[in-house]
């Protein structure tokens, strides 16, 4: 073998390793548990904000404009508030990032709103930094990488709008689940994000007595900002607890970099760090902080858990089939919309017109649509979309419609069927 | 060979350099970032700084690392007209469940860290909010912890007791008269 053609197979080696590592075909759905939980932590905590806005970003608070200039000296340390001159404008803004951060949430219009997001979150990090933390710069690392990914694929409004559109030319239609190595490639990087994350942590805890001796923990309950006297007068009686606290934390922090990515180790690698991560939120009440971290982890989901999980939750509720009037126009535009929201394809359909069912006569068909149970039990109308409601992820967001007591059933019945009796003219 | 390939083939080979530049790119900057200063990451860094410093990448990780300081506490005194100190405790006023508490404890420390710095336009701010005290003055302090150990607990004493903390007077401003 000559030397030219060495290297140009180790070349092809090195290319198929590089392509295996970052751009294998994979679904986005770890991505997209990560986005609906960063979303709703941004919506909550910046949500709650709102009535400090200009205490905390405003050019009369707390740094005021001629603090702020001499603060920033980073010319690439930008923030939108810098540009702005009337109070109305800090007003527009945070209404409008909270609609975006709701949006980013919901998986509407992803493709853009993601953006603002990060923007918005850059601006109130760089526009007072003396109030920032970790967990600000944790969330702009995991923001800017679902901003470079596909997201909005899955989980989200804008895959329903795809379902729902597919649907409205024909009922039975299932576009296919969205996989791309652009996808693999972004996991990968929250991924990496993680780890180094982790790696860094542990490795200055190593630098420092306290965590060498095993007094850590100790010295963090006794600090006024998480001081918790119930567990210090614990901690005082058994100190094993506290030097088994601080090494673990460690030992959790080093192993992860290290153990996370091979198939055998990766549950409990993940089971631990989340475990850390909820003992800072319960312990240290470090809310935010932990969820976000645990929003991170959800990056090492491997997508054949979530389609065990999938396969789990459909044998456990059973089969659903509705039965719906072919014929009426307004009902399979409906039938489209709300089959739109059933991701783990749970609900079989029936058009009783073209398919009459065995269980169901077509005059009860006529009047409602129907809900067949496995057992063979019908349920009409409203009783129908209750049963299904809860069983449908993708439709747990009805719930209060359903299952509101007294009301929902008192105002769901009359409003059902008279849209049943005059679905011909909607 | 290269100019054997379609528009489409070229379409796809110049995505997948750039999707692999991005990646290596970016996991360059997560590296970078939390590293300590050496040789080599000092050239690195001086190349992904702007990036770091544009996306609010820019941290080491270091939470509670490599020591845990000793905690501290932001106190204030209102002196009102009749020459009576209040003594106010901002952190005793604050839920730990709800999500601005953490901001507010970072304003503290800034703060307490610069009171050159912040100590007038909290000052001001303090006084009117206590505007019906008729507050001639506003003097802020840090409590300071010190060393507390399990010996201590077990003894009945309490981590803010005077002999574990150190009193610290950052800055008196007055008032602006009415």
């Amino acid at each position: 073998m000559t030397s030219a053609s060495l290297a140009q197979s180790a070349l092809a080696a090195l290319s198929a390793a590089w392509s295996r590592v970052w751009f294998q075909d994979k679904p986005i759905a770890p991505l997209e548990i990560s986005r609906m939980g960063i979303g709703a932590a941004l919506l909550f905590h910046y949500g709650m904000a709102t009535p400090y806005l200009f205490t905390f970003w405003g050019d009369s608070g707390w740094l005021p404009r001629e603090l702020l200039a001499e603060k920033i000296t980073d010319p690439w340390m930008q923030s939108v508030f810098f540009y702005f001159t009337a109070p109305w404008q800090w007003t527009a803004f945070h209404v409008v990032f909270l609609f975006c951060s709701a949006a980013f949430m919901l998986g509407w219009r992803t493709s853009w709103v993601k953006w603002l997001v990060l923007t918005g979150h850059i601006s109130y990090s760089s526009r007072n930094s003396d109030m920032t933390y970790g967990v600000h710069a944790i969330v702009s690392s995991l923001l800017l990488i679902l901003c470079f990914a596909p997201i909005g694929r899955a989980m989200s409004l804008d895959r329903v709008r795809e379902v729902r559109f597919a649907k409205l030319n024909d009922l039975k239609a299932h576009p296919a689940a969205f996989s791309s190595p652009w996808a693999c490639a972004c996991t990968r990087l929250m991924q990496i994000q993680m780890a180094v994350l982790f790696f860094f942590s542990a490795t200055y805890k190593l630098k420092g007595q306290d965590w060498w001796e095993g007094n850590a923990v100790w010295k963090v309950f006794v600090a006024d900002d998480y001081y918790n006297g119930t567990l210090l007068n614990l901690l005082a009686s058994q100190y094993w607890m506290v030097n088994v606290a601080t090494y673990t934390t460690v030992l959790i922090e080093i192993a992860f970099p290290f153990l996370i990515w091979q198939r055998s180790t990766r549950p409990y690698l993940l089971a631990a760090a989340i475990f850390l991560h909820l003992q800072f939120a319960v312990l240290l009440n470090l809310y935010f902080f932990s969820f976000v971290m645990i929003m991170g982890h959800m990056s090492f989901l491997r997508p054949e858990w979530l389609s065990r999980l999938g396969v789990a939750w459909k044998q456990r509720m059973g089969g659903m089939e509705m039965i719906y009037d072919g014929t009426c126009g307004f009902c399979k535009r409906s039938m489209a919309w709300f089959l739109a929201f059933d991701g783990l394809r749970q609900i079989q359909i029936r058009d009783f017109r073209t398919n009459p069912s065995s269980v169901v006569n077509d005059q009860k068909m006529q009047r409602a649509l129907y809900t067949v149970l496995p057992n063979g039990r019908a349920l009409p109308g409203f009783e129908a979309y209750r049963y299904v409601v809860p069983r449908v992820p993708g439709l747990w967001w009805l719930m209060p419609f359903f299952y509101t007591p007294m009301l929902s059933r008192f105002f769901g019945h009359p409003i059902y069927n008279w849209i049943a009796a005059n679905r011909s003219r909607l | 060979m290269l100019h054997l390939l379609t528009s489409e083939q070229w379409r796809q080979h110049l995505a997948y350099a750039g999707m692999s530049a991005l990646v290596a790119w970016h996991t360059l900057a997560m590296v970078i970032a939390p590293s300590p200063e050496s040789d080599i990451t000092k050239v690195a860094r001086s190349l992904v700084q702007p990036y770091l410093t544009l996306f609010w990448l820019d941290h080491n990780w270091s939470f509670f690392a490599p020591g845990v300081e000793n905690g501290s506490q932001f106190r204030y005194i209102v002196e009102d007209a009749a020459g009576k100190r209040h003594t106010f405790i901002p952190a005793d006023k604050l839920s730990r469940f709800h999500p601005t508490s953490i901001w507010m404890r970072d304003r503290y420390i800034a703060v307490m860290e610069s009171p050159q710095t912040y100590g007038d336009a909290t000052a001001a701010s303090l006084c009117r909010e206590h505007a019906s005290l008729n507050p001639i003055a506003i003097t802020l302090i840090e409590i300071e912890q010190k060393d507390y150990w399990p010996a201590h607990r077990l003894s009945g004493k309490q981590p803010l007791d005077p002999e574990f903390v150190n009193v610290n007077t950052l800055k008196t401003v007055p008032c602006p008269e009415k």
